[in-house]
Formats: C-alpha cells, structure tokens, sequence
C-alpha cells in the first residue's frame, strides 16, 4: 500500500501574509505615531484655566512651537517641530530662519504654542516675539502672526 | 526495495496520465488503489475561491487600535486663538482723524506657585481685581452692550496682558481666558522687549 494515500491530503503551511500585514501595520504606527508624540507633544503640565473658554485644537497646517520645561520656571530650549532650539541668541536667531521659511511657505500658517504652566513669561514671550518677527519678515502683507495657546481645560 | 520499485513505476504512469489531460486542457481525477478519492487538477479545471480573512481582520484591528491611541492624546488639548500685532511701528499710514483706542492694560504677577496666587492691575477708572474670575466680571459689567448701562468696551476693544518677567504661564493664560471669556475679541500680550 502506498504511504502517500495512507497520510492523506492534510498539509501544514505557514501563511505569513498576515504576519507581513501585522509587521507593516505596526512599523507604519510607530512611525506616525513616535513623531506626533515625543517631538511634538513634549510631557508637560500645560496651563488648566478655569472656566475655559477654548476651542478644540485644528490639525490642519499647524507648526508646534514647544517652551521646554526647565526647573523652577527656567527654560531647557524651545522646539519647533521636532528639532530643538537652545533659549541663548545663536538658538533664536536659527529658529527664527526656520520660522521665516515656514511663513514663506505658508502666510497663513498658525502656530500652536505650548508651554508648561510654571514657565515664567520671560521665557515664554521670546517664542512670540519670534514668531511676530518670522511673518513681518517673509513679508505678510497682514503683518500679523496667528497664534493658538494650547492648554488643557479644567 | 520491489515495493519501492512498484511504488515508483505506479507515480510515473500516473504523472503521465496528468501531463497528457493536462495537455488536453482537462483535469484528472484517479481512483486511487484503496479506494479514495484522489484530485490531481492541474491548471485552471475546477476548484473553488476561498479569500482569507485573517489579514484582513488584522488590518482592521491594527486601525481601530491606531484611532484609539491617536485620538486619546489630542482629546484633551483645546486651544485659544490669538494674533500677534505687528510691532514693527510707524510705517502704516494711520488715519489722522481717527481718534486712537486707548488699549485696556491688565498687568499680572505671581505670587505664589497655586493657581490664585495672582495679582491683577487694570488700567482706567474701575475698582482693581482681585482673582481672574473677578477680572472676568469686571469685564463683563464694563462691556458695551444693549443691556449694560455702565458699559463702555465694546467687544473689539483692545485688551493688552502685560505680564511681569516671572509671571507663571498659567497666570497669564487665566488673566487671557478672563478677557476671552468676557466676549473681547482683541487680545495680545504686552510688554517685555
């Protein structure tokens, strides 16, 4: 008797279109996702106003500027998307070139600022400052830079 | 080893068999030495389309769980809309018979690292504020409306929030979200450089 008919037609086959499919899902997660939440959503504690009367954050054309917390309302740097700036002039003037290229891609660009709720305003303002600078420099006919604070409602 | 040999001389009158339905385009169908069944289809005779699910199933699953984690980090965050004026001065050709709009100054400072710890100074002939909540009410009552008698803002007025040097972020956003909340639309922040 022949021991092919005694073994039958059964067969064992790994597919591995699903594990190719599960591989894929996953690097194309982490890669979308690493770079909205390390660069662009540093951890801190964003200002709770009470009675908040905010509006909910647009994804569209946005720039993430984010104040760097430091210790006791001092400042480590800013990032502006997700390259780093150090707060010194050098830092400032750097990402003062990046922003003034990003308006004169994009006038109506609107900047998302987020800043930890213990940063003392003399850190906080520069980033303004800068950003005003960047639109009057790439020639916005308006001169005015568009701006969202960003803060978590009570 | 004759079994062998037997076994191996049955496989090619077999195979033979398949090529020559193969090259008549039909399929073959043997009736096996214990009695089963045996299918050799080759080519495009027969079968039936079975699709997997599995990768499919994947796919789905692999996307709700990515909409799940990205909407849960940006359910949180809202937002304020503010534009900065342009301080570059003096170059706008400004009417000369307008009057100019005094902007109403809130100047704010920490004193302490707790969420009331703030002190509040507006400019113009009103009692000061003592909490943001105050500053709120202040504006509410000094706005110009049909209902108010005592107003004299109107809604376009420009409020000005000028925080000192080590003023905490957090303050400066109550003292914005006090004016916002009061229905002003036209507030920057002040001072500094």
């Amino acid at each position: 008797m022949s021991r092919l008919y005694e073994r039958g037609p059964a067969e064992i086959r790994g597919n591995m279109t699903p594990m190719i499919d599960m591989t894929f899902l996953l690097i194309v997660f982490f890669v979308l996702v690493s770079r909205i939440i390390s660069a662009e959503r540093v951890k801190m504690e964003l200002p709770r106003p009470v009675e908040a009367h905010t509006e909910a954050v647009t994804e569209s054309q946005r720039t993430v500027i984010n104040v760097l917390p430091g210790e006791n309302g001092n400042i480590r740097g800013y990032r502006l998307g997700s390259v780093d700036y150090s707060a010194d002039a050098a830092g400032r003037t750097e990402m003062m070139q990046r922003l003034t290229e990003l308006y004169q891609r994009n006038p109506n660009m609107r900047v998302n600022l987020r800043a930890d709720r213990a940063s003392q305003y003399e850190y906080v303002q520069p980033a303004l400052e800068l950003v005003s600078a960047a639109a009057r420099n790439a020639g916005n006919a308006a001169g005015a830079a568009h701006v969202n604070l960003v803060v978590v409602p009570e | 080893m004759m079994a062998d040999r037997r076994e191996s001389q049955w496989m090619h009158e077999h195979l033979m068999k398949v090529r020559e339905a193969a090259a008549r385009g039909e399929g073959y169908v043997e009736e096996s030495p214990n009695g089963k069944r045996s299918k050799l289809r080759p080519g495009s005779a027969g079968g039936t389309i079975s699709l997997s699910l599995t990768s499919m199933i994947d796919v789905v699953f692999q996307l709700l769980i990515y909409f799940l984690v990205a909407t849960d980090f940006s359910m949180n965050e809202q937002m304020y809309r503010m534009d900065l004026p342009d301080r570059s001065g003096g170059q706008q050709m400004a009417d000369p018979f307008s009057l100019d709009v005094e902007p109403l100054r809130v100047i704010v400072g920490s004193t302490g690292t707790t969420r009331e710890a703030m002190t509040l100074k507006v400019d113009g002939p009103m009692r000061q504020p003592t909490s943001a909540e105050d500053l709120y009410s202040l504006l509410w009552q000094h706005q110009a409306r049909p209902d108010t008698a005592g107003g004299w803002y109107n809604v376009d007025q420009p409020i000005v929030i000028v925080p000192t040097e080590h003023t905490r972020w957090e303050h400066v956003i109550e003292a914005f979200n006090a004016a916002h909340r009061a229905g002003y639309t036209n507030i920057t922040f002040g001072g500094g450089t």
